[in-house]
Parts: structure tokens; C-alpha cells; sequence
């Protein structure tokens, strides 16, 4: 049996269906790159997973804890929430709190860590990302980097088995972009088990073991990431690979399309 | 009519003595009216079924009634009941034993309900919503969340606001009078009632309240300083 199962995901706004049954399944130490257009429910997805967004049919087995969406179990939903991280788009620091505040908040108030080894785990996180130094920094005064690397720690403190990051870099000047992507690669070379929403394409083809390509709320095609990258079956894999090259992706060697 | 300046400095020699009752009717209403405008602000923001509705109604209700009307409203009916209920259950207390500052109090503490649960709703907008996705990835509880992003981001924003409920409060006591609370304004009254001299005796009111409002902003200044520190970039 896989590490963790997800099965025929289902969602809708206002009986309009966003997400159309997704299944994905995840050995352990797997890092999955999701693509797709802006709409496909890529956001939606990664929602429903750490119950931030109520699906409202399927359901996620991650190792020992089995979750169906459509039944309401608060301690069964918790015990989801805590497999589960997420780094968001950006802006998701606690504001009133100082870096390390931010990290260990969920240590000290959730898992009820005493707060001596919660600082102790707090600032090994923020070194393995690069933030020794700006423990004490308030989020407002950190680059938006150095704002990413904070929440990846932060998301990391709570050692769970499964990352959802939904476009981390997506909102940071390009020069940016580059700190918080090897941060998640370092992760990712550790073992830990990811879902990476993003359309940097180096990051994907480097590090994933797999992509899927989703639109229109179903995962229209998956495979690794030279036979998504160089031999796209699906005519909306090829379209969408294109014009994402135009943008961004130099190396026109990697998409034939 | 000559003005005399001397008589304005020995009334504010005599009611200066009225400076502390004036502040704790002040503090005490400012204290109360923010925790249950606190409360008020925080069931709107999460549209507690039937509450939510119940609060904006009074809310919309108070916010158009003048202070001297709520006041009045609130003599009325104490002033009329409150032999019949404190008998009815059993207290040894009659309305005549009651300190007055309790009228006025109540008084300006829906006051500083009103504006200060405004004050808190339009500040939790401020309030990044990521951040509450954020705390419920964590696992975070809902009074957790409250607790620990919502009111400490919020507390700085609304913080001119307070002030200004504060000073508002403090000149707000002199309706007090109304109710037969001794403080600033009725006791200028008082020392002018035997000269008739009560343009010099409110001046000397004015200036009283005046000098506090002083006090109050620079000490705003201050704590707006420090808070500032954390939440805006150096
Ligand atoms: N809370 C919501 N209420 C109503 N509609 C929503 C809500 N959240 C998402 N949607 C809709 O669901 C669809 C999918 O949104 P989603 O954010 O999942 O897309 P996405 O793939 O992440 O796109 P992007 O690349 O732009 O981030 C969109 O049409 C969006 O308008
Ligand atoms: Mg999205």
C-alpha cells in the first residue's frame, strides 16, 4: 500500500465543479509537481488536502490516519491538519510575531512542545533555510525570500509527512526566486514527501520525481518530467508547455512541441 | 461685564479636584466599552448566526441616538424601576443609595461600545487573511487564531481610535452632570453660582479639559511609537 492515497477529490463553488474527481497516490520521499493553467484548480486541490477548503466527496489515507471529506470528526480532521503543512503564496507570516515566534507558534500552542526545545527545533529549522540570523526580525522586515524560506521552516517545524506548497514563489522578484526554490530542493533531497503547485520549470525537471498536468479539474496527463517536458501526448499538455517556454523556459531544447 | 483672570485660576484650583473622578468614570467606561465592543466586533466579523444580526441592529440603533438621549433613557427607567427590582430580588439597596457615576458610567460605556466595535471591525480588515489559513494549517483553534493574530494585529490599528473614544469619553463625562455626578463641568458650575461669573468659570472648565486631552495624545504619540516599531518596515 502507498505512503498516502487520494481518491476521487471532488469540489464545487456555487454548483459550479471545480475539481472533478482527483486521484493521486504519493510513495514516501515523492515530490510531485503540479501544472496547469490559472483556474485548472490547482489551489482548490492542494486546499481540500489540509481540509482549509471542504471537499465535498473523497477522501486521503496518509500513513496512519484516513480522512473522508465528507465526514465532520474534529479529532480525525486534526489529526489530517497535523500530517499536513502548507507554504503559501506569500504574506502568510503572523505579522505581531518575530521569526522564530512565527516557527515555533504551532510547536508551543498545538503540539504543546515545552517552549526551550520549541526555540531548540525553531532555530535548527531556520538555519537549514539560511535565516539564522533574522530570528528576531519581524516579517515586515525580511526580504520576500527570506519571508518564503520562513514559512518553509515554519511549515517544517511540524514535521509532518506531507508538504503542500502552492506556488511559493510565484509573487517574489525573479532574483529571489532562486533561494526559496533550493531551500525546497534541499527538502526534497532529504525525503520529505511534496506537492509543489509551481511553473518553474527547472525546479520541476530537476526535482520531480513526477508531474501532473491539470486543467479544467482533472489531471489530464502525468508522467516524469522529461516524458511530460519532451513528449507530451495530450494536444492541452503541448499547448500549455508552449506557451509557458515563451515565457520563461530558455531551454527550447527540453519542449518539442 | 469685566473678565476676571484671577477668578478663572481659582476655579481651576477648586475643581481640578474633580480631574480623578472624571478619568475613572472615563477609564472604566473606555475599559468595558472595549471588551464588549471587542466581543460585538468579533461576532460580526464571523457572522455568529442570529447574534451577528442582533448586535448590528442595536449598533445601528445607538450609533444614531445623541449621548444626552441614552442618558436620559437610562435615568428613566432606573430611576423608575430600580425600587421594585432590587426588592423583588431581595437587595437591601435603594435607587438614593446608588453613586450616580454608576449612571453615567453605563452610559458611556455604550457609547464606547458603539464606536470602538467599529473601530475593531474596520481594524480586522486590516488583517492579512492568509495569515488565518495559515494558523489553521498549523492547527491552530479559532480562539487560538483570535487570540494570538487577530487582536495582537489588530490592537495597533485601532489604537488612534481608542484614543480618540478616550478624549471623547472624558469630555463625554461632563453629560454626567446630567445625573448628578459632581465632576469638572458641574463643580465650574457650582463656584460660579454665587458670582454669576460663568463665562470665567467654564473657561477655567475648558482648560482643565483641555490640559488632559493634552496628556492623553502625548502619551498616544509615545505608545504609537513603540508599537509602530514592530509592524511597519525601519
Ligand atoms: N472560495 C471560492 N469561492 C468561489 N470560487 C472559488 C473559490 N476558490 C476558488 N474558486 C474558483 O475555482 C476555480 C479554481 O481556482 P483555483 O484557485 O483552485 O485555481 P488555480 O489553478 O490555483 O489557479 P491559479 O493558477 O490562478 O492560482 C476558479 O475559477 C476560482 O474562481
Ligand atoms: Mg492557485
Amino acid at each position: 500500500m502507498s505512503f498516502i492515497e487520494i481518491k476521487d477529490v471532488h469540489k464545487s463553488f456555487y454548483q459550479k465543479e471545480i475539481l472533478k474527481g482527483i486521484d493521486l497516490t504519493l510513495h514516501k520521499g515523492e515530490v510531485i509537481v503540479i501544472l496547469g493553467p490559472s483556474g485548472s484548480g490547482k489551489t482548490t486541490f492542494l486546499r481540500c488536502l489540509n481540509t482549509l477548503e471542504q471537499a465535498d466527496k473523497g477522501q486521503i489515507k496518509i500513513n496512519d490516519v484516513t480522512k473522508d471529506f465528507t465526514k465532520k470528526d474534529h479529532r480525525n480532521t486534526r489529526d489530517l491538519i497535523l500530517k499536513t503543512a502548507m507554504v503559501f503564496q506569500g504574506h502568510a507570516l503572523f505579522n505581531n510575531m518575530t521569526v522564530l515566534q512565527n516557527v515555533i507558534e504551532g510547536l508551543v500552542r498545538v503540539k504543546k512542545t515545552p517552549h526551550q526545545e520549541a526555540v531548540k527545533i525553531g532555530l535548527a529549522m531556520l538555519e537549514k533555510v539560511g535565516l539564522s540570523d533574522r530570528a528576531d526580525y519581524y516579517p515586515v522586515q525580511l526580504s520576500g525570500g527570506q519571508q518564503q524560506r520562513a514559512g518553509i521552516a515554519r511549515a517544517m517545524a511540524m514535521k509532518p509527512e506531507l508538504l503542500l506548497f502552492d506556488e511559493p514563489t510565484s509573487a517574489l522578484d525573479p532574483e529571489l526566486v532562486g533561494e526559496v526554490l533550493s531551500a525546497m530542493k534541499e527538502l526534497a533531497q532529504e525525503g520529505h514527501t511534496m506537492i509543489v503547485v509551481t511553473h518553474e520549470m527547472q525546479f520541476a525537471y530537476e526535482v520531480a520525481d513526477r508531474v501532473l498536468y491539470m486543467e479544467g479539474g482533472i489531471v489530464v496527463e502525468e508522467g516524469t518530467p522529461q516524458a511530460i517536458f519532451n513528449t507530451p501526448q495530450d494536444e492541452r499538455t503541448k499547448k500549455f508547455l508552449a506557451r509557458l517556454s515563451g515565457k520563461n523556459f530558455d531551454d527550447v531544447e527540453l519542449v518539442e512541441v | 461685564m469685566n473678565f476676571d483672570i484671577g477668578f478663572i485660576f481659582q476655579v481651576m484650583g477648586q475643581i481640578i479636584r474633580y480631574v480623578p473622578i472624571t478619568i475613572y468614570m472615563a477609564v472604566v467606561s473606555l475599559i468595558i466599552g472595549g471588551m464588549l465592543g471587542l466581543v460585538v466586533a468579533l461576532v460580526r466579523y464571523y457572522k455568529v448566526p442570529g447574534l451577528s444580526q442582533l448586535f448590528s441592529i442595536v449598533i445601528t440603533i445607538l450609533k444614531g441616538v445623541p449621548l444626552i438621549l441614552v442618558f436620559l433613557v437610562i435615568f428613566l427607567i432606573t430611576s423608575q424601576n430600580f425600587n421594585h427590582f432590587a426588592k423583588a430580588v431581595g437587595w437591601h439597596i435603594r435607587y438614593g443609595d446608588l453613586p450616580m457615576s454608576v449612571l453615567a458610567i453605563i452610559g458611556l460605556s455604550l457609547m464606547a461600545t458603539v464606536g470602538l466595535s467599529e473601530a475593531f471591525r474596520g481594524a480586522f480588515e486590516s488583517v492579512k487573511q492568509v495569515q488565518f489559513d495559515a494558523a489553521r494549517s498549523l492547527g491552530m483553534t479559532q480562539l487560538q487564531t483570535i487570540r494570538r493574530v487577530l487582536i495582537p494585529q489588530t490592537m495597533p490599528v485601532a489604537l488612534p481610535m481608542i484614543i480618540n473614544m478616550f478624549i471623547n469619553l472624558i469630555k463625554g463625562t461632563a453629560i454626567a452632570s446630567l445625573v448628578s455626578v459632581v465632576e469638572i463641568f458641574s463643580a465650574a458650575t457650582q463656584a460660579a453660582s454665587s458670582n454669576y461669573k460663568y463665562f470665567e468659570a467654564y473657561i477655567a472648565a475648558a482648560l482643565i479639559y483641555w490640559m488632559m486631552t493634552i496628556v492623553i495624545e502625548r502619551g498616544a504619540v509615545f505608545l504609537e511609537v513603540r508599537m509602530d516599531k514592530k509592524i511597519k518596515r525601519s
